[in-house]
């Protein structure tokens, strides 16, 4: 542990994980009281048919929407969140279920803010600590295995008005629950699950070695380093495995848990950043800055980024790799995972196979990254100047 | 809300048992605060590096450094005029208020021994405002510190020491130390 010696370690949310878990989600709004729900959704949810997988899985049950929004863009905002509280005020909804991934999740964290203090303006509610007390009953069905959104304090959406974004960090944003169903990712295509999975991962990865790690956090991405490493490129390569893809959104959202807990570095603040230049998606930019970002960190990180390694290739590869050469192992593995996902899915493993990513746009990346809020868990201090170099070396 | 006062609610019989409290330690982490306030407004108007890195808050932007619940706080404002301004406890409700979630989380920030980024990973430091320009506060708070510390209590506080010619750090300290006493507070 750090020098202070103090953690906290919050997770109240109800894992329901299982080849069959859907079936148990109108019991679980029982329990929770909720009788009106608003169903929360996109397009793409609706049209592969996952909200009929939910309908058909409720069966006999009680369970009815009192309103659907499934109008939630890739990038979700204001306007957005605004509207879909504007749906559960009029159906006299009394709770939330989001069915989607991590901008659907995000939407129907920041709906459940509004709808629970009241009032239009979420901009009140931005930064860290700024929303408390227990919010309306709100249940998660992600339908991606990546973001770990279903179990983070996180919340990011788009500020339409002053076209930044804002960013939520409480502990009440937190769901009730969250229903880990392999039948809501069968569909995904090969691409999507390997930039997921690689999300996921780097979520685990940066959980254990940066400034906010603690004994149970640790735990958390040990587990979720392990399962990617096994499964994501048989999943990628073989998308109808139900076991393959439970164990997927289970590391997801153990990485969630991990992380929500001791938050992420600078892989993240250099994603959200070419995210937010380039639209590169998210998934994308993990798999291409994890393996760099390790090594910019290897100076202050050694012990811990070698210590990955047990997770990564398993005990035999670990305890026959010299304890002085267990951190490149560890990048070598994650490099040697991103090839054979590239071969697999075409995933990019560096910003010139994204077809987004020009020199000319590096200077404003490396500004935003040093302004993005997961810098400050990063172990070593990057500056402008640092994220500059460390883009070209993805490049 | 707990507003840190301990008044019995109307018609309740007083609380049996309260903390001690801790009357040196706040006067302390009072007066370091106010120090801090002071050394930000005059470090602004000394050092380049520093303009540079808070160059982005637009005029009339206000931060503060406070501890929870009712503890001391220093405000600095961004003037019109481009001058960083010590306020004092400032305004109520500033654009960035980062508040140290209890007494021990100020007090490692403010006997130097742990960086504010290390206490905000640990918990010990909530943010309510604009999370980009907390971002170059905390980062210019750290500039502050090695403008006016010495480089062995610099080196365990911050990830990276910042490089600056030995001439020009020292002359800019000079300069601090001489003007710290006239930094204010300013009265808005």
């Amino acid at each position: 542990m750090e020098r202070g010696r103090y953690f906290e370690f919050h997770n109240p949310v109800k894992i329901l994980a299982g080849e069959k878990a859907l079936d148990s989600l109108p019991n679980e709004l029982e329990r929770l009281g909720c009788r009106r729900p608003l169903l929360v959704a996109d397009k793409g949810v609706r049209q592969a048919g996952l909200v009929d997988v939910l309908l058909r899985a409720a069966g006999e049950s009680s369970l009815a929407f009192a309103a659907v929004f499934d109008d939630v863009p890739p990038d979700s905002g204001t306007r957005v969140v605004a509207a879909a509280a504007r749906a559960y005020r009029e159906a006299a909804c009394d709770g939330i279920v989001a069915v989607g991934g991590g901008s659907v999740i995000d939407t129907a964290k920041s709906v459940n803010v509004l709808v629970t203090k009241g009032g239009d303006d979420l901009v009140a509610y931005s930064g860290a600590g700024a929303i408390a007390g227990r919010l309306s009953p709100f249940v998660v069905v992600p339908t991606t295995a990546g973001t770990g959104s279903e179990c983070t304090l996180v919340a990011v959406v788009r500020d339409d008005e002053r076209d930044r974004k804002l960013l939520f960090v409480s502990a009440s944003l937190l769901p009730d629950a969250a229903v880990l169903d392999p039948r809501m990712t069968l569909t995904l295509p090969p691409v999507v699950t390997a930039a997921t999975g690689m999300d996921a991962l780097t979520h685990a990865v940066e959980a254990s070695y940066c400034l906010g790690k603690n004994p149970l956090s640790d735990v958390y991405a040990d587990t979720a380093i392990r399962l990617v490493s096994e499964r994501i490129v048989h999943v990628t390569k073989n998308p109808g495995d139900a076991r393959g893809r439970l164990d997927l959104a289970v590391a997801s959202t153990m990485a969630g848990i991990a992380f929500s807990n001791s938050m992420v570095g600078l892989v993240h603040s250099l994603g959200h950043a070419t995210g937010g230049v380039c639209h590169v998606p998210h998934g994308v930019a993990m798999n291409v800055f994890l393996p760099h970002v390790l090594e910019y960190n290897l100076g202050k990180r050694g012990a811990e980024i070698g210590r990955l390694l047990l997770p990564l290739s398993g005990p035999e590869a670990y305890y026959s790799t010299p304890e002085a050469r267990r951190p490149e192992a560890a990048i070598a593995r994650i490099r040697a995972l991103q090839d054979e996902l590239y071969a697999v899915a075409k995933l990019p493993r560096r910003l010139s196979e994204t077809g987004k990513v020009g020199k000319e746009h590096h200077g404003r990346i490396a500004r935003a990254a040093i302004d993005d809020a997961s810098i400050a868990y990063n172990p070593e201090e990057a500056s402008l100047e640092d994220c500059l170099a460390l883009l070209e070396k993805a490049t | 809300m707990d507003d840190g006062t301990r008044r019995p609610a109307a018609g309740l019989p007083p609380p049996a048992l309260t903390p001690p409290g801790r009357p040196l330690a706040k006067a302390y982490a009072a007066l370091a605060l106010g120090l801090v306030g002071r050394a930000f407004a005059v470090a602004h108007r000394v050092d380049p590096g520093l303009r540079r890195e808070l160059a982005d808050l637009p005029p009339g932007f206000s931060f503060a450094l406070a501890v929870h619940p009712k503890g001391p706080r220093a405000a600095l404002r961004m003037g019109e005029d481009g001058r960083l301004r010590y306020l004092g406890r400032g305004p109520e409700s500033p654009d960035v208020l980062m508040r140290f979630q209890n007494l021990s989380a100020a007090l490692a920030v403010l006997t130097f021994s742990a960086s504010a980024f290390e206490v905000y990973a640990r918990n010990g430091l909530a943010v309510s405002g604009d999370l980009p320009s907390t971002m170059a506060i905390i980062r210019a708070l750290g500039l502050v510190e090695s403008l006016i510390l010495p480089r062995f209590v610099v080196a365990r506080v911050l990830k990276r020491v910042p490089s600056a010619p030995f001439a020009r750090k020292h002359a800019e300290r000079a300069l601090i130390y001489l003007a710290l006493p006239f930094a204010g507070p300013t009265k808005e």
